[in-house]
């Protein structure tokens, strides 16, 4: 593999690492909301965190393009504050992953979130423990393959993405060429051995990841109540 | 809660750590992916201590003009048609002279069937089975090159239907090298490429040329190294690569 490359995966990995993070973060808050609200405005927030899943990455890339560059209302304000806009740089790259990849970590989360046993939460209620022990102590560890499977899949899925890198990131090696990106520029340059290279080990990581998850979620069943 | 401040700050860590950016970036338009990094090799035997610090992107040239306009951090702009450098000129996206490097011009290929020099490439196509690969026309100039020239023909109604369009001038040379489309209008220094040896090319000698150039954008104004570069293009040696690489040079058409 050639360092240029190697460059690009690391980079991926850097963007995918930091796009979960930042992922999980935000996904804990909203999907136990999500979980647990019957407020009206549920399907609402709902179908605005599945957007991504339905609509072309063209879209969003545009979206995020026209709002990041120097003339959008994001990048613009930033630029007026003397800082740089976020077009075309790892910063934007992550801003894109974490809105597109938004669905894989909210909807596992939100479903581990719902497979809590309510008679458990009320039960530890009764005993006094307040909002923040139920939750440390029974939801979370109850949930815990829910955040692996969020975890993984945003991971996974952020190293998968083509269409938000190629509209925001401009190809620059170093900077914003993620695997993904390389191998189009491999094909585009008929460089198809390299491109070959970097696809097999692409392919062989999604398969690995997705076993994982598999495994994981074979045992599901199990972990109904088994004393808290 | 460890657990967490741990990846909060490798996260902040990581989200620095990618900052080791070349001092020279060129835009390059794709039908220079063949050329450019022999201009590169021979810059940098000139200049050793500029070794590693030149990174080339290579796209259409609408495309990269398009990045370049929302802030892109491009430092020398290379289009395949004189018009985009002027463009990002006249709109402050660029303050340099616009230098005019080479002249490009088109040429079918195809990787199993044969051209017979006979007859006129009109009749070639007409004659050739399959789709017809050229880039695309409203943002790659070697695809407005390509169909100006398949509607001056007579043959072009024909001709019409059979079409594709690839993203830039490079990948139009992919999908027929790959046999995905059976033939290609493509630029002429693409089909020069060490891929592109097993197959079979006919220049269009008389076909239309394209004035390619090359500007200094307004990122690259304080790089000495784009400077440089910009004055190597214009040197002889440069020329003579451009030649060799299945370019025709400014004076040809003059």
């Amino acid at each position: 593999m050639s360092a240029n490359d190697l460059q690009a995966v690391w980079l991926t990995l850097q963007l995918a690492a930091v796009s979960t993070v930042i992922l999980l973060i935000l996904s804990l808050p909203l999907a136990w909301w999500l979980s647990q609200t019957s407020s009206r405005w549920r399907p609402f927030v709902e179908a605005t965190v599945a957007l991504p899943l339905v609509l072309p990455p063209t879209v969003l890339g545009f979206y995020l393009l026209v709002a990041l560059g120097p003339e959008g209302f994001i990048g613009g304000s930033l630029e007026a504050l003397g800082l740089q806009h976020l077009a075309f740089s790892f910063t934007g790259l992550v801003i894109g992953s974490v809105i597109y990849s938004l669905p894989f970590a909210v909807q596992p989360l939100q479903n581990a979130f719902s497979n809590v046993p309510r008679e458990l939460l009320e039960a530890a209620a009764c005993m006094r423990a307040r909002f923040t022990d139920r939750f440390i102590h029974l939801v979370l560890p109850l949930a815990k393959r829910g955040f692996i499977t969020a975890a993984v899949l945003s991971f996974a899925h952020t190293i998968g993405e083509f269409g938000v890198v190629l509209m925001i990131g401009g190809n620059i090696p170093g900077e914003t060429q993620v695997v993904s990106i390389a191998i189009y520029d491999h094909v585009e340059g008929l460089n198809y051995s390299a491109a070959n290279q970097l696809s097999l080990w692409l392919l062989a990581f999604s398969l690995l990841v997705l076993l994982v998850v598999y495994s994981l979620n074979r045992g599901q069943a199990v972990m109904k109540l088994r004393g808290a | 809660m460890r657990h967490l401040a741990f990846a909060l700050i490798t996260t902040f860590y990581l989200a620095l750590s990618h900052a080791d950016a070349a001092e020279l970036r060129i835009a390059a338009a794709s039908d220079l992916r063949w050329v450019m990094p022999t201009l590169v090799d021979e810059f940098v035997d000139q200049n050793p201590d500029a070794s590693g610090r030149i990174q080339v992107v290579y796209g259409s040239s609408g495309r990269l003009f398009g990045q370049i306009q929302n802030g892109a951090p491009f430092h020398i702009f290379f289009a395949a048609d004189e018009s985009f450098p002027r463009a990002l000129v006249a709109e402050g996206g660029a303050c340099g002279t616009v230098f005019a490097y080479a002249q490009g011009g088109l040429a079918l290929w195809s990787r199993r069937q044969t051209w017979d020099e006979t007859v006129e490439p009109g009749a070639n196509l007409l004659n050739s089975r399959g789709r017809i690969a050229i880039a695309n026309p409203q943002h790659a100039p070697y695809g407005r090159l390509a169909l100006e020239w398949l509607q001056s023909l007579r043959e072009w109604p024909d001709l019409e239907k059979r079409l594709v369009y690839a993203e830039s001038a490079a990948q139009a040379a992919h999908f027929v090298r790959s046999g995905s489309a059976e033939v290609g209008v493509l630029a002429k220094a693409l089909t020069q490429h060490q891929e592109m040896q097993r197959g079979h090319s006919r220049e269009l000698t008389n076909g239309p040329r394209v004035q390619q150039a090359m500007v200094i954008t307004r990122a690259g104004a304080e790089i000495a190294l784009a400077k440089d570069f910009y004055t190597f293009i214009t040197s002889d040696k440069a020329r003579e690569i451009f030649t060799h690489a299945g370019f025709y040079s400014i004076e040809d058409s003059e």
